[in-house]
């Protein structure tokens, strides 16, 4: 029996057949600024910890850990509690700021030669150290920019995802998403991963509407059609029986 | 045909009410609100029109209960732009984005957690002036979805609000259609297409209201005595047009719901709702002469013991025994209830019928209400004046019937 991981987001574990995204797979959260990436990842993390009792990796390359907490505070997840318990771990590697400080429970890897083996490095560190079951990478935007070269950034991103398949862990690389509109260009990472969920924000008319989309989901018979979400006060729901209207 | 069969007409589909502004939409809405709530069915009242504090203040003067289950979905406030605040019986959404509206909607719906609701949408028309072609969309997406789920919609849309192919295709996608039209002098709704009704036409002179009780202007002797005299077996009813019997329907002895099957004039009079528990009658009884109010606190406190309230009451049987002494003690014809219906009645549902001008303490706005705009009985006596009615040769006598929480009747005797 192949094994699945239920991500505990309402709605969405009932968009991947009710099986959640198959274990080991590198699924890729794509969206635009203020979409809930970040919620959707943390809430994939929070879950995870709270009711399957896997413990979580959190990869920042871009935004403090510190402000990732405080951004997530008001969702009411005791996120300090669980890395007290060793169940969740903040790694920030932002190769752009430099932040030497040493900060409790925090591991800093702070560089300006921030490559693959860097990230490597920490994920490992982030495995051995609280044997984390589900990963984030948040975003890997900031990793395929080091690259500038198109072939390298292919390799490059390649290189991880087969480390990531030796590691057995549920991966979600968060991306930014380019075009805001219905039509909109590939990115070479959606071709790469297992998996692509969009999370799409579209203005029409001064409207703003919210939809979520399984693009792709590998081993999976998935609904790939939209469905709207919001962002409430208990993070993301979305809304698998709706569909969006324009 | 009657405009309560209309009302209550269970149909599993979209039943789209076509009418001009102002030809009573709204307020046919809120009597199907107030109809179903009293049956216990869950109601989901999305409102476009109007805040959610002007919808249930019109809805408590209608009769709902303080504490009225009502599941509001308030898609007014955010859209004019307002801060809306959601609480456990309201749900925001913005009637300008048709996806928030659907999920607002789905939220009550996972709240209410029940089957069979009924989702009233009053109005279609500004999420069409907003979104256009798009409703007919939402329409057969999302409000057909919901009905094949075992749940009903009745949605209005003003006529004219927009083109005339758009009318034509939302009343094409729904299941059923009926139509308010208002002139000077008459109101008419008509069943244009109906799952469960025959298409038919129910008109009704617009007539002016009945004043409003006035106690300082209307309590005199002359007014009394014709009162009294009404309400006495052969005596003549202070309003031509009553005299039907109609049901009362009671859900269990906990509560009971005033809800009148089979109100002709619509819409001259809408029958009200009424949710009686004892909290109500011990807040009147404070201001009662202390000999009362003993008695009265007395057989609250036994109720709150259990000592009145045999859980086997609520069958067909022992309501109709509970039943018995009432029909007995009535000496008016035209007070209270006059039959038990148990060929209908059923454990959680018992049917009475009462006669419709009645006067009876709890069916203040469906019997005397309708019949002589009179105070009900049961209003602190003494607001009337104790020393009144005995001068007038009335004497009141204390009935205390031990109906569970509902419990106290105070019925009114001509004194020998």
């Amino acid at each position: 029996m192949a094994d699945y991981i239920l991500t505990g987001i309402p709605g969405v574990d009932k968009i991947l057949g009710n099986q959640g995204i198959p274990k080991g797979h590198s699924i890729l959260i794509s969206g635009g600024p203020g979409s809930g990436k970040t919620t959707f990842s943390m809430q994939f993390l929070y879950t995870g910890i709270t009711t399957h009792n896997e413990a979580g990796l959190y990869i920042t390359l871009d935004e403090d850990p510190e402000d990732i907490k405080k951004n997530m505070s008001g969702l009411g997840w005791d996120l300090e509690k669980l890395e007290k318990e060793k169940k969740l771990l903040f790694i920030n590697v932002s190769p752009v700021r430099m932040d030497t400080s040493e900060k409790a429970g925090l591991l800093q890897l702070g560089m300006k030669e921030f490559k693959l083996v860097k990230l490597l490095e920490a994920i490992k560190t982030g495995i051995n150290e609280i044997n984390a079951k589900r990963i984030v990478i948040d975003p890997i935007t900031i990793f395929t920019l080091q690259y500038p070269d198109e072939i390298e950034r292919i390799y490059a991103m390649r290189d991880l995802l087969s480390d990531f398949r030796k590691n057995g862990c549920t991966n979600l690389l968060i991306s930014e998403l380019k075009g805001t509109g219905i039509e909109r260009e590939h990115q070479f990472e959606e071709y790469l991963v297992q998996g692509v969920i969009l999370l799409r924000t579209i203005m029409k008319d001064g409207k703003l509407s919210r939809m979520f989309q399984v693009e792709k989901m590998r081993r999976l018979a998935v609904d790939n059609q939209p469905h709207p979400y919001e962002i409430t006060n208990n993070g993301i729901e979305v809304y698998p029986d709706l569909v969006v209207f324009k | 045909m009657s405009l309560a069969r209309i009302q209550e007409a269970k149909d599993k589909g979209i039943i789209l009410l076509v009418g001009t502004p102002g030809a009573g939409k709204s307020t046919f809405c809120q009597q199907v609100v107030l109809r179903n709530v009293s049956m216990d069915r869950p109601v989901i009242l999305v409102s476009t029109e109007q805040s959610p504090y002007e919808v249930i203040e019109l809805l408590r003067k209608r009769g709902l209960g303080e504490k009225g289950e009502l599941n509001l979905v308030d898609a007014f406030t955010q859209t004019v732009g307002l801060e809306c605040v959601q609480n456990a019986g309201v749900v925001c959404a913005n009637c300008s984005d048709l996806n928030s509206l659907s999920i607002a909607i789905t939220r009550m719906r996972e709240r209410t957690g029940q089957k069979d609701t009924l989702l009233v949408l009053d109005s279609l028309t500004s999420p069409y002036l907003f979104n256009g072609t798009e409703i007919i969309k939402f329409m057969r997406l999302f409000l057909s979805k919901f009905v094949s789920e075992g749940n009903s919609v009745i949605a209005t849309i003003d006529e004219g609000c927009g083109k005339q192919e758009d009318i034509g295709a939302m009343m094409s996608v729904s299941d059923g259609i009926m139509r308010i039209e208002k002139s000077k002098s008459s109101i008419a709704i008509e069943v244009i297409k109906h799952q469960g009704l025959e298409p038919e036409s129910i008109k009704s002179p617009l007539e002016p209201k009945h004043d409003e009780f006035k106690l300082e202007r209307d309590l005199n002797r002359e007014f009394m005595a014709l009162w009294f005299d009404s309400l006495r077996k052969g005596g003549k009813s202070l309003r031509e047009e009553t005299g039907d019997y109609v049901n009362l329907f009671w859900p269990n002895l906990a509560h009971w719901s005033g809800m009148l099957w089979d109100p002709k004039g619509f819409p001259k009079m809408t029958y009200n709702l009424n949710r009686y528990d004892s909290s109500q009658l011990r807040e009147a009884n404070s201001i009662n002469p202390w000999k009362m109010r003993f008695k009265l606190e007395l057989l609250f406190t036994a109720q709150k013991l259990g000592l009145y309230m045999p859980k086997s009451f609520s069958k067909v049987k022992d309501m109709k025994m509970v039943s018995k002494p009432i029909l007995k003690n009535v000496d008016f014809e035209h007070s209270g209830i006059i039959e038990y219906r148990d060929d209908i009645s059923k454990t959680d549902e018992h049917y009475f019928r009462i006669y419709e001008s009645s006067d009876c303490c709890g069916l203040e706005n469906i019997g005397c209400a309708i019949a002589s705009h009179l105070p009900p009985p049961c209003l602190p006596v003494s607001l009337w004046g104790w020393n009144w009615m005995e001068g007038n040769g009335m004497r009141w006598r204390l009935n205390v019937w031990d109906w569970g929480t509902l419990t106290v009747n105070l019925s009114l005797y001509r004194g020998k």
